[in-house]
């Protein structure tokens, strides 16, 4: 045998012997040996597969949720006339920071002991940014929500914190993050975390729309 | 270096190659709809959910964690659709990139969460045992294999889980030799090449 024959290499890759002709020709043809070389870790790859590996179709709610939370992106997007409804709802609860942000950043030297009454991570939602860490802490102050996202990008635009819904169907602006690692917001004492568990940021623009952009960063359920 | 004949992979006319041709025309027309910004994640969770949820499955060992990640997958794919780039690489390749990224999110989530002496143990094992890559490589080859038609999927699966030689092979599903044997490269070209496609090195 002197020619190249792909066949007999996809042979010898599932672990049949070698001819002697073949293995006169391989050891002289550089894309014989590419092939065979490719094959058979392809080929040793696939032995390696268990049931474990066996593609699984994941169970229905996986789309679902998927589905709820485009609905809900597109939704926050698209509802002008909920713009009011938030900004009210907000308001009442006396969270609205305003787009000055009046965000108490804490050196971390003179902070006062704190208490941790819920923590979650901020996992991130694309692939640009890292995550970070949200927490609810007691202080002599009252509750603060200490949220803090490192490695940020300069953004074309700002950063808010809200508070959500866990079904999304409401939130919070919190307000705005600053520029350092950390902002601390004070949570008024009324305000039933246990109604808005989830923590978002959000990058906004310079629009003058208050409403979420529907642009989230990064996300975490705090448990309440 | 010989200069011979390579009739193998030219003149795909038979109705496998067409069939892997057609579905990898529609992979990439899902890929320019999806980088136009068109709502085909439905479509693009038929075709790759259950890679995408088997890759996490696997990686992480636990259903609901699959299920959560499987979520952050394919969200994280619709919300940063805009970042997709065609030209740099298959729609797969970029939702599996995705995909271990998360997983290796999870991970480093879950060694924060737990107290420094576990954590050490749990990255080293999650670094050593079973390595990511080739996690993946077996998942990937998994599901090519299961998207193989018949007789090719009962003859690769009898050459890789039974060790049967293609002589056996032909015996067992009474299939001439070159039948079996042509098969047997076309399936392992066919393997090869999804790998190339969507074993991403992140
Ligand atoms: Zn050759």
């Amino acid at each position: 045998m002197s020619s190249c024959d792909v066949e007999e290499l996809a042979l010898v890759a599932i672990g049949e012997p070698m001819s002697p002709d073949l293995r006169a020709h391989v050891s002289s043809c550089v894309r014989c040996q590419t092939t065979l070389d490719e094959l058979t870790s392809v080929a040793s790859a696939a032995t390696a597969i268990t049931d474990a590996d066996r593609p699984v179709t994941p169970p229905a709610f996986v789309w679902e949720n998927i589905e709820r939370a485009i609905a809900t992106d597109e939704a926050a997007r698209n509802r002008g006339g909920a713009r009011s409804g938030w900004f009210a709802l907000a308001a009442a609860v006396g969270l609205i920071v305003g787009a000055g942000g009046t965000a108490v950043v804490m050196n971390q030297d003179s902070a006062p002991a704190v208490t941790i009454v819920a923590e979650t991570s901020l996992d991130p939602l694309t692939d640009a940014p890292s995550g970070g860490i949200a927490r609810v802490e007691q202080t002599s102050q009252g509750s603060v929500l200490n949220v803090s996202v490192p490695g940020l990008p300069s953004p074309d635009g700002y950063y808010e914190v809200w508070l959500l819904a866990a079904d999304s169907s409401k939130m919070i602006s919190v307000g705005v993050l600053g520029a350092g690692e950390q902002s601390v917001f004070p949570l008024p004492a009324g305000m039933q975390l246990a109604d808005y568990p989830v923590v978002d940021v959000s990058l906004e623009k310079y629009d003058g729309d208050v409403t979420h952009s529907a642009d989230s960063l990064v996300r975490g359920q705090l448990a309440i | 270096m010989q200069t011979g004949n390579v009739p193998q992979t030219s003149g795909a006319t038979n109705a496998e190659s067409q069939g892997v041709r057609v579905r990898a025309e529609a992979d990439a027309e899902l890929a320019s709809a999806f980088a136009s910004g068109h709502d085909v994640l439905r479509a693009m969770y038929e075709r790759w959910g259950s890679l995408v949820y088997t890759l996490c499955l696997r990686s992480t060992g636990n259903a609901d964690d699959a299920a959560d990640l499987t979520q952050s997958v394919f969200l994280s794919a619709w919300r940063g659709r805009s970042g997709y780039d065609p030209s740099a690489g298959a729609l797969s390749a970029w939702l599996v990139g995705i995909t271990r990224r998360r997983i290796a999110d999870h991970w480093e989530r879950r060694t924060k969460e737990k107290n420094v002496t576990t954590a050490l143990v749990d990255a080293h094992e999650a670094r050593t045992s079973p390595g990511a890559d080739s996690i993946t490589d077996t998942v990937l080859l998994a599901d090519e294999l299961s998207r193989l038609g018949e007789p090719q999927k009962r003859i690769m699966e009898l050459a890789f889980f039974q060790d049967l030689t293609h002589v056996q092979i032909a015996s067992v599903l009474d299939l001439p030799l070159g039948t079996v044997k042509s098969h047997i490269r076309r399936s392992l070209e066919r393997l090869r090449s999804r790998l190339e496609v969507d074993s991403v090195i992140v």
